[in-house]
């Protein structure tokens, strides 16, 4: 884990990452000569990433027992989001002959599925959610208690949101 | 498993944050400790029962089912 102090960096390279994909997209331009618009815009993205992976594995302000607990269970549900994510894909794409399977934007979208999903999961739950559950419970019984939970009906509402857009950005295009 | 942080803060007419500040947890945490939806670890419950000068059974009681 990195230190408090670290997120702020982490937040600063990921906003600096998001300006410089929005300019990028609407005045494609070129810095170095060696790369191409193409190559700017997938460095941009990629400290827009960085920063926020930063983000998460920096400790909080006060990084308590409790902290670390919603830790731990927003790292699992990010890491059963990007399974379920990848063997999605992964059917589809051994289904459709015209997928490409691999290239950036498919990667990006990977890392971005698991870093929001935790960033949504994580920051939900230490500040906002009261109802949040701390002992391990089956998926019968998280769904049968999620209708008194709004914010974690908005949770995965998000996530469910944020997952599609990062598969039209990706540009997986199946016919 | 009940806790009477409620009561002991009461007495001594302070804060959530200032309980939590004294601690070193959020308070956050406090809240949710106080309202019982999260059972702290025995290092919190030994910290939060030195603060109130009193003991961990005095201040967190086993309920029925735990």
């Amino acid at each position: 884990m990195y230190e408090y102090k670290a997120k702020k960096w982490g937040i600063l390279c990921s906003l600096l990452g998001i300006i410089a994909v929005v300019a990028e997209r609407l005045h494609p331009f070129v810095v170095f000569e060696k790369f191409t618009a193409a190559q700017h815009l997938a460095m941009a993205q990629w400290f827009a990433f960085f920063g926020l992976f930063i983000v998460i594995f920096s400790k909080e302000k006060y990084d308590d027992d409790r902290a670390k607990a919603i830790r731990l269970k927003s790292i699992l549900i990010a890491f059963m989001m990007e399974t379920s994510l990848v063997l999605s894909i992964a059917m589809v794409g051994s289904l459709s002959a015209d997928m490409k399977m691999i290239d950036s934007g498919i990667l990006f979208m990977f890392a971005g599925a698991g870093i929001f999903t935790y960033l949504l999961t994580f920051y939900t739950g230490i500040y906002f959610d009261e109802h949040w559950e701390y002992e391990d419970k089956t998926l019968w019984q998280n769904l049968s208690g999620i209708g008194r939970n709004k914010w974690g009906m908005l949770i995965y509402l998000a996530i469910g949101v944020i997952v599609l857009i990062l598969i039209s950005l990706s540009g997986i295009v199946t016919d | 498993m009940k806790n009477n942080i409620k009561v002991e803060r009461a007495k001594l007419n302070i804060t959530q944050s200032d309980l939590a500040h004294a601690i070193g947890v959020s308070k956050q945490t406090i809240h949710s400790i106080e309202s019982g939806r999260y059972v702290p670890s025995s290092v919190i419950a030994l910290k939060i029962a030195r603060y109130f000068n009193t003991t961990v059974e005095q201040v967190f009681e086993l309920e029925e089912g735990d």
